[in-house]
């Protein structure tokens, strides 16, 4: 799976198929501070990811 | 999950889950009913939103907008005065490689949605940028200088407005209600809410805060899906602030107990009035160096200058 995390402003490659949820918690994130898109496609920390999909992970945290 | 239609949902929160169309709805909905419920711009002929070219100011920016626009034909909304002008404010603090890049968006946001915009600077108002004041001055934090320096700006100029709206949103106000506590500072509790302020004063500007119910994630969800395209920023000097580890505490209880920063908040505004009661309601002193009000002989804006003045 192609999981690009905005923050870290680069693609990671990693071996998971699960849910949203348990993505971010292999990545140490948490659930409010992130949203998680495939596609064009929001997701819910329930929905299910496979090893195919291309996520990109979104800080909801910015501006000062 | 799908929401109620049966599409696909994007939004879950306790019970409930909603798609693309009924979220933005919702969303919307929430936000004039807070601006309507409060008051907040009824009779204003002028009103100003303190803009950064973050998320949370450009959806306060698009939905004022739109609230104006619609409250002209609507009787259900609360009115402004016909033809109530709407401007953005923006500072420039003078962060290298930070707020250019969400100046220069949002000038362009103005620009495509009709908006005048005003940017002020802290070199030119203060004769020193952020950074700079950084460097030399160790005795105060980055979050410090910035928050006394903007607040003076955005009150100098929002007080030639009859409101002036904030982006700050219901993760913003758990925050600075928990740090408040934290750091045993209960004499600024009465100065948050959703209508800040202890006293009412020529001097102040009038500043409300129509996110102040949505949570940071429902402003960056309703940025995402109407496509406002808000570029990724992050202050430079906020990971070492206070509230950074306020925010991860906070988040960690929420993920535990949904509907925990709903809570703070509410139960906060309920016992706010009394809070308020509670304190000696002082009238501002002007500062003795700027006019501004000021607690003090000298107002922290000045306090800093004459610091970074020292520094030399």
């Amino acid at each position: 799976m192609r999981v690009f995390i905005e923050k870290k402003g680069f693609e990671e490659e990693l071996q998971f198929s699960g849910s949203v949820s348990g993505l971010l918690g292999l990545l140490g994130l948490d659930s409010s501070e992130v949203l998680v898109v495939r596609g064009s496609e929001v997701l819910l920390d329930s929905d299910e990811i496979v090893q195919e999909d291309k996520i990109r992970i979104f800080s909801v945290i910015s501006g000062g | 999950m799908k929401c109620s239609c049966g599409k696909k949902a994007v939004f879950q929160h306790k019970d409930s889950a909603l798609c693309k169309e009924h979220f933005i709805d919702y969303f919307e909905r929430k936000v004039f009913s807070t601006i309507k419920e409060h008051a907040f711009f009824d009779d204003a002929e002028s009103i100003g939103v303190a803009a950064s070219g973050g998320k949370d100011s450009t959806v306060l920016l698009y939905l004022v907008k739109k609230y104006l626009e619609q409250s002209q034909s609507q009787e259900k909304l609360a009115k402004p005065k016909k033809h109530a002008t709407l401007c953005a404010l923006a500072i420039d603090e003078g962060i290298e490689g930070y707020r250019k890049k969400t100046l220069d968006f949002l000038k362009a946001f103005c620009e495509q949605n009709e908006i005048s915009l005003s940017i002020y600077s802290f070199k030119s108002a203060f004769g020193f940028s952020l950074d700079e004041a950084v460097a030399r001055l160790q005795d105060y934090g980055p979050c410090t200088i910035c928050g006394a320096l903007r607040r003076s700006l955005i009150n100098r100029f929002g007080r030639k407005l009859d409101v002036v709206a904030t982006g700050h949103n219901l993760d913003d106000e758990c925050q600075g209600i928990i740090m408040n506590l934290f750091k045993s500072n209960t004499g600024f509790l009465p100065r948050l809410g959703i209508r800040t302020g202890v006293v009412s004063h020529a001097l102040f500007s009038k500043r409300v805060k129509p996110l102040f119910f949505c949570p940071e994630k429902e402003v960056f969800l309703y940025s995402f899906l109407k496509g406002f395209g808000v570029p990724f920023t992050e202050c430079p000097y906020a990971v070492s602030s206070y509230r950074d580890n306020a925010r991860r505490f906070i988040n960690s209880v929420s993920s535990q107990f949904p509907g925990a920063k709903e809570s703070i908040a509410s139960h906060f505004l309920s016992f706010l009035p009394a809070l308020r009661r509670s304190v000696e309601k002082k009238q501002p002193k002007q500062c003795s160096s700027c006019g501004e009000p000021s607690a003090g002989s000298l107002c922290k804006a000045c306090e800093i200058s004459l610091a970074f003045v020292a520094s030399r």
